[in-house]
Order: structure tokens, then sequence, then C-alpha cells
């Protein structure tokens, strides 16, 4: 079984963490979908690799020049050193780092490089249509790696802040009525903007984001958003809340249950009324089960 | 002589086979809340619950097993309020082939932690299917990182009566796991 969808059915941004907090290694192929109401619109194809939940590499080819192609373009070395490097290089040895022991690439120039793949794949977060498969068993293309590597989740948190179309993560979003609870103990060793920060105040799980909004007097789909990117490196989970409308059933029910139960907001871990059961009676119900398994 | 009735709430979402798994076991015809399906939930299933799907089980003459099904569909209601209040324990079905579901598999696992402590197991249903997720894939989509920090998974048939039995064997002995951890 393979870990393949649509972004439409999980998003690039759940994806990401998954791989994160699964510390995944391989790789992600990404297609996106060609738009049929444009002719000359056609799918197209980028691969990222992943070592232990952290990027390490991506291109749009697989022919495992993408990384020499970006050192020629940008002219850092002469095309004769390139293609000798390329050709002579070692197997088990990122490519980007054989360059810059050979002192025909800076520490900085790698960076650049680094920087230059990560924007390709933050403007995945942008495909509204596509589909992804995640190959665990592929080996990684040491031709494509530059030596560095960013956690899949740091990739993700800087792609939403930037992110202009929200579509395809609308049905991901938290719902305004929920509230927003903080899962660390400790203080977030991810780098958080100062917005970030004032969510992570509100974080008790009691709090709707439509009342987080009100109070720091900003429009909800901001902090749905801002709740999101928190969610997705692993600080916050949404909170659901019990919705009392009675009046948006379309079937019968007796009114005493709705005003007993109805109207009561969830309180957090509230006292279950579930009568005691004897062990007697589970042992007696494991016993009736197991002689009809 | 009191009787006993253990309640145990089955949820899930659209098609992840709650009734089905209801229908399986129980000794009374399940009190059937089934409604077609309209919009685009009728793409996945003709049916789909909209108040509670009930199954009994009764293991003598004053004890019994209670099950509830909730409806398939996202809106935690009055009606979870009062689930949960009742409810000794739940099982959370999550379809393995379609991830859009995980999202609300998660809402769903985060309200009943937030709200309630009970013991939980999650049933992974469809593990047959060809675009089936790995269970530890799913796992990781529900928020699990830690196998230790997480409820029971198995791989559950919700049509076939042993796995049904075996799923509820595991989640009654989580209850006399709990009960003899209190007790000592």
């Amino acid at each position: 079984m393979s870990l393949s969808s649509s972004f439409t059915d999980f998003s690039l941004a759940e994806l990401f963490q998954l791989i994160d907090q699964g510390r995944k290694s391989g790789c992600l192929s990404v297609c996106t979908l060609p738009d049929i109401k444009t002719p000359q619109s056609r799918a197209k194809y980028f691969y990222i690799w992943f070592r232990s939940g952290r990027i390490v590499a991506a291109t749009h080819r697989l022919n495992g020049k993408g990384l020499v192609s970006k050192i020629a373009q940008r002219n850092w070395a002469e095309p004769e050193k390139i293609e000798t490097i390329y050709k002579t290089a070692s197997a088990n040895t990122p490519l980007g780092l054989q360059f810059k022991t050979q002192e025909v690439l800076t520490a900085e120039q790698l960076n650049l490089l680094f920087a230059s793949q990560l924007q390709q794949v933050r403007q995945l977060f942008e495909i509204q249509k596509g589909v992804f498969k995640l190959d665990c068993k592929a080996t990684l293309p040491m031709s494509e790696m530059t030596g560095l590597s960013l956690r899949a989740t740091e990739v993700t948190l800087m792609a939403l802040r930037a992110l202009k179309n929200w579509k395809v993560l609308e049905g991901a979003l938290p719902d305004v009525e929920s509230g927003i609870r903080n899962i660390t103990q400790n203080k977030p060793q991810i780098r958080l903007n100062a917005f970030e920060w004032q969510m992570w105040e509100f974080a008790s799980g009691d709090i709707s984001i439509n009342n987080i909004a009100a109070q720091l007097n900003q429009p909800t789909i901001k902090i749905q958003q801002a709740a999101f990117r928190l969610m997705l490196v692993g600080l916050l989970e949404e909170v659901p809340q019990i919705t009392s409308n009675p009046n948006s059933y379309h079937y019968d029910m007796d009114s005493t249950w709705v005003s007993k139960y109805g109207s009561r907001a969830a309180k957090k871990h509230q006292q279950s009324q579930a009568p005691q059961v004897s062990s007697s009676f589970l042992q007696n119900l494991v016993g009736y089960l197991r002689s009809r398994a | 002589m009191t009787s006993e009735i253990l309640r145990i709430v089955v949820t899930g979402g659209v098609g992840a086979g709650k009734t089905t798994f209801i229908r399986t076991i129980s000794e009374i015809d399940v009190v059937d809340t089934d409604k077609r399906a309209t919009d685009e939930l009728a793409e996945l299933k003709q049916t789909t619950t909209v108040a509670l799907d009930f199954g009994k089980l009764t293991i003598a003459s004053n004890q019994s097993l209670h099950l509830y099904g909730t409806p398939g569909q996202s809106r935690f209601d009055f009606m979870w309020d009062i689930l949960i209040q009742k409810a000794h324990a739940y099982i959370l079905l999550v379809d393995a082939h379609r991830p859009n579901q995980f999202r609300q598999a998660r809402k769903l696992l985060n309200y009943m932690n937030y709200h309630a402590t009970i013991p939980a197991l999650i049933g992974i249903t469809h593990t047959d299917c060809a675009a089936a997720w790995e269970i530890e894939d799913i796992a990781l989509a529900l928020g699990f990182q830690e196998k230790a920090d997480s409820p029971p998974f198995m791989a559950i048939n919700p049509n076939e009566r042993e796995s049904v039995f075996q799923a509820l064997i595991t989640i009654v002995q989580q209850l006399e796991s709990i009960q003899e951890r209190e007790g000592a």
C-alpha cells in the first residue's frame, strides 16, 4: 500500500505534517492536473525527497541534473568544471557538498541553491487540483542534494504565511465555533511570528475562534488560518464545541430532551454519568463475546 | 437484582461502517434512522444515519451491552453531549481508503478527548481497498505520533461477526484494565 491521494481530499500542508511527525523518508511525487478549460494546459510533475521528515531535495524532473542546472544558470562555475564534478561525484555524498569541498561553491551559495529548491516547494501549496504519492522506499538522489535540509513543517509554516489562495484548504480550517487547545507542555521551538504568539495565548480550548477574532479585532478567517498553521506544526488542536440549535433538525424529537441538554454549553471533561459496571459483568461480557467470536 | 448495562458509542465518518458494525452483532433489529442521502453525501452512500442507531446484546438476564451509532455528519450537537455522558467507551471507525475523512475523524477524537475521559478504540475499515492507507499513516493523520499515547488501533471488517466481536473484546478488556488499576 502506498500513501497517495488528491489535494482536495488531503492537503499538501496536512501531508507535510504527517511526513514530519512520522519522520518519513522517501520521494513525494506531485502531479498537478491540467485545467480542462485551458487547451494548452498540461499536467506538471514535481518531486520532493525527505529524510526523517526533513526536506533534502526538490526538483521538477527526474534526470538528476536539477541542481547542476541551477549552478550553471547562476554562472557560479565554469561549465567544464561543473561537468567534471558531476561526472566524478561520489554516489554517497550530496553533490552540493562535493562542490563545496572542492571550493567551487561557498556555504552561502549552497544556502541559496537550497532556498531556490524550497521556493519551488512553497509554490506547490497554491495547487488547487492535483494528486500525490509518497514512495517511502525511494533512494535519496545525491545529485539533487545540497547537503542542507529543513523540517517539512517549517516549510509549511513559511508557505502558509505567504499563501494567497486558501480555497483548497477551506475544509481543513478549524470551525469558527471551535476552540483551540495547546497540546504541548513546552514553549514552542519553532519560530512563530507576533500574531501567532498572540493566538497561542488563547489556546485554552474554551474560547471560540469567533471570540478570539472579536477580542483581537481581526477578521475571523485570519484567526482560522493562523490557528491552522499552529495546528500543522503540532502546537494546537481544534476543540469542536457542541452546537445547540434544535431548530436545525429535520426529524422529530422530544423537546424536553432539548431543554434539558441542548442549551448547556459543553464543559471540559464532564464527569461521566455512566453508572459504574461491576468487574464480574465485564468478565462475563468478555467470556460471552469470546464464545461467539 | 439490579440490571447492568454497558454502553458503547460507535462513531466515525459517513460510510465508515457504523450501522453495519452494530447490525452485524445486534440481537435486535437495529433501530434504523437511515435516510436517503442528498447532495455530496449521496456519492458516498445512498442512505445516511440522521439520528442514532441502536443495537443490543443480552449477556444475562440482568446484563446487557448497548451500542449507539452516531450520525456520520460533522455537527456536534446536544445528542453528542447526552451520549458521551452516558457512554462507558467509544469506538471510532475510520475508513482507510477515504483520506478526506481523516480530518473529521481527528475532530471527533479531539472532541471526545476534551469532553470526556473514557476508553477508546480506533477501528480501521476498508483496509482491503486498493487506495487504503496503512494503519500507521492513518494514526499519524489522526495526530498520534507516539504509540504509547495512542488508543489501540485495529483493522475491522464491520460485515464480519468475528471482527466486530474482537473489537468489542478489546475495548471491554481496556475497561477491565482501568477498573483493575483504579481498584489497586
